[in-house]
């Protein structure tokens, strides 16, 4: 008999214990899951307004003319945002309006506005009538560095039987307003999935354009 | 109950050579609801947490950026480690004081490297999370087993088997639509957290098995204490046994023929069908779970009525006819339809491959490093069997690959209608 009640108080403590521990799993839980959703509100304060596209050789209309040059020429791994231009000014180098000695004033870099930009690994791609079509997995590039094809990981349930699939890179696009979540292809499930697979070493079929003109 | 307990040294006689551990006159283990209640949901609950393991990964991984290489290295290591930790995990299985004890550590490393997996898919954290799921995979299969050994006996090992197999199945078949579910309404990530959850009510039905209701020392296959941690000796007599060297033969020509033929259908079904692409693929993995469930206990029965030869005889076959139709049948819903043969040879492969190693571990002890072995013989024959006909439908196309799996099948189940033995123990007859 004393055995047995060892043996219920040790069970009543397991419960307990469980409970407590399903507790903290399910708040751990619920806080990662939202930790995403919170991440994508709060956004980039510090991106003030969108831009166009600037080279950063060319000359800006500086507000402040007694600073340097009209060759602000920042250094590759800091852009700054081009909106507050005097702050960051103080932290790059003095340019020189000679623009012979090139590598003593700087590489020159492009500073393009972030929201226009988006990685394009991993995401999904859905057809211009919004039929998913799979993932884009891969980036096939030629030798002069002109990019071909992207390789989409078509069909398939939860990763069984998927084809993996070139399109030509010339298809791929964003949609021209909102989010940019998805690519957008112009071509059909029916015109993917009888395409032969991709193999890398071996010929390439990149769906697409009747020229092969990259 | 009593009457067992005075079996000191596991049923050993001086010479090292087994009795055989219900002789006439002991009566079978009679273990309680709960603790039969328990092992069910423990099993099911399992398979629920493994199921998001399987392909589903690299999806995820691609989501979050991956390159494919860098996923491939991550697959690659997981499963070599899934493939050398077979031996070892049986090892520690049998070397175990505690099988439950082993089995809650196993699933608890399987629930922190689902919650690493979906909270921070960094490649250092990922390595680590595959490496400690194929870790715990190799524990938990053999304890599994030998808790149902230890639990219900000999006697009954094959009806429990069956039951065991039909739980896990249906674990799967929901986790695999249930996955499908929440990674279209939800996020990639909520799979590996709701994995990761589902190890609490497993850990809650382990615990329902009362572990005095356990014996430890059927649970290890009757291995004298003295030989229980001697891998070198365990191994070397399990080797030694004929009928186990035949049948991880059989095995592995199983594999090779099996391992291969969903994936390579399934992208055939892509291929051939527009609208119904995904739902195809959908019921080729998913319903084929449902018939493992529903045929397993009967297995499970009919191994313990007819013997075991029969039910091997049936499931090699029905790979060998499915591997030929595969080669034939062109149209995607008819492909689907052969699929369901898989149900067939699985349910049968999931009940006999642990009740043959409990038959043969009878006389030649360590059950679990027997388990062990089978399970690195059928890792070995998945890998070659991706590789080949990975190979072979690269270059000669897909009929030829489904014509060399249906031979190899053919190959298998001849050799089993000829050279296995029936491993039914003769004292069941009496």
């Amino acid at each position: 008999m004393p055995k047995f009640n060892v043996a219920e108080q040790q069970r009543r403590k397991f419960n307990h214990l469980c409970r407590g521990v399903v507790s903290a799993i399910a708040t751990l839980t619920t806080l990662l899951a939202f930790r995403d959703l919170t991440a994508t509100a709060v956004g980039d304060p510090l991106q003030e307004r969108p831009i166009q596209l600037a080279q950063a050789l060319q000359a800006e209309p500086q507000p402040d003319p007694s600073q340097s040059a009209p060759n602000p020429e920042p250094q590759p791994a800091t852009p700054p945002s081009p909106a507050l231009p005097a702050i960051n000014r103080p932290a790059i180098a003095p340019s020189r309006i000679d623009e012979k000695d090139t590598e003593e004033k700087g590489t020159p870099a492009t500073v393009v506005d972030g929201e226009q930009l988006e990685s394009i690994l991993g995401k999904n791609v859905i057809s211009l009538t919004g039929e998913d079509m799979g993932r884009i997995v891969d980036v096939i590039v030629d030798r002069p560095g002109q990019v071909r094809a992207a390789i989409i990981d078509f069909g398939g349930f939860l990763g069984v039987g998927t084809r993996k699939i070139a399109v030509d890179w010339h298809m791929i696009r964003f949609p021209p307003e909102g989010k940019m979540e998805n690519v957008i292809i112009d071509l059909t499930r029916n015109q993917l999935r009888v395409a032969p697979i991709f193999k890398p070493g071996e010929p390439v079929v990149v769906l697409g354009r009747p020229d092969a003109t990259p | 109950m009593l009457g067992r307990k005075t079996h000191t040294n596991g049923g050993y006689d001086k010479d090292g050579i087994a009795q055989t551990s219900q002789p006439n006159g002991t009566p079978s283990p009679t273990p309680s609801h709960a603790s039969r209640r328990g092992l069910d949901w423990f099993v099911f609950f399992v398979a629920d947490v493994q199921t998001g393991f399987g392909s589903f990964v690299a999806v995820y991984l691609t989501a979050q950026k991956w390159t494919q290489v860098d996923i491939g290295l991550v697959l690659t290591i997981g499963s070599l480690v899934g493939l050398a930790g077979q031996i070892p995990g049986g090892a520690i299985v049998d070397a175990a004081r505690s099988t439950r004890r082993a089995a809650a550590l196993a699933v608890m490393a399987l629930g922190a490297s689902a919650f690493a997996l979906a909270a921070w898919p960094i490649f250092i954290v990922v390595l680590g999370s595959r490496i400690a799921q194929a870790g715990a995979t190799c524990v938990l299969g053999p304890a599994m087993a030998a808790i149902s050994l230890g639990l219900v006996g000999r006697d009954a090992i094959g009806e429990r088997l069956g039951r065991n197999a039909s739980f896990a199945s249906v674990g799967t078949g929901l986790a695999a639509a249930g996955m499908g579910a929440s990674g279209y309404y939800l996020s990639n990530q909520a799979v590996f957290f709701v994995a990761a959850v589902m190890v609490v009510p497993a850990l809650i039905a382990l615990f329902q098995i009362k572990s005095s209701e356990i014996d430890s020392a059927r649970a290890q296959g009757d291995t004298s204490r003295s030989h229980r941690s001697n891998l070198a000796w365990g191994l070397g007599s399990l080797l030694a046994d004929s009928s186990l060297r035949i049948f991880a033969v059989c095995v592995i020509l199983f594999q090779l023929a099996n391992a291969a033929m969903l994936p390579l259908a399934a992208s055939m079904v892509t291929l051939r069908s527009s609208e119904l692409a995904t739902i195809l693929v959908a019921t080729a993995i998913v319903v084929p779970q449902f018939i493992v469930a529903l045929l397993s206990p009967w297995v499970g029965c009919k191994a313990e009525q007819w013997g075991r030869r029969p039910l091997l005889v049936l499931g090699f076959g029905a790979l060998a006819v499915r591997g030929a139709l595969f080669a034939l049948v062109i149209n995607p819903y008819l492909i689907v339809a052969v699929q369901l043969l898989d149900g067939i040879s699985a349910a049968v492969l999931a009940v006999m491959v642990p009740l043959t190693l409990a038959d043969v571990s009878r006389s030649t002890g360590h059950f679990n490093l027997a388990q062990g072995v089978i399970g690195c013989a059928v890792g070995i024959g998945a890998a070659v069997s991706t590789t080949l006909v990975g190979y072979i439908s690269d270059h000669f196309g897909s009929y030829a690959a489904f014509a060399t799996m249906a031979g190899i099948a053919n190959a298998g189940f001849v050799m089993v209608w000829l050279a296995m033995p029936e491993t039914r123990p003769n004292a069941n007859v009496e």
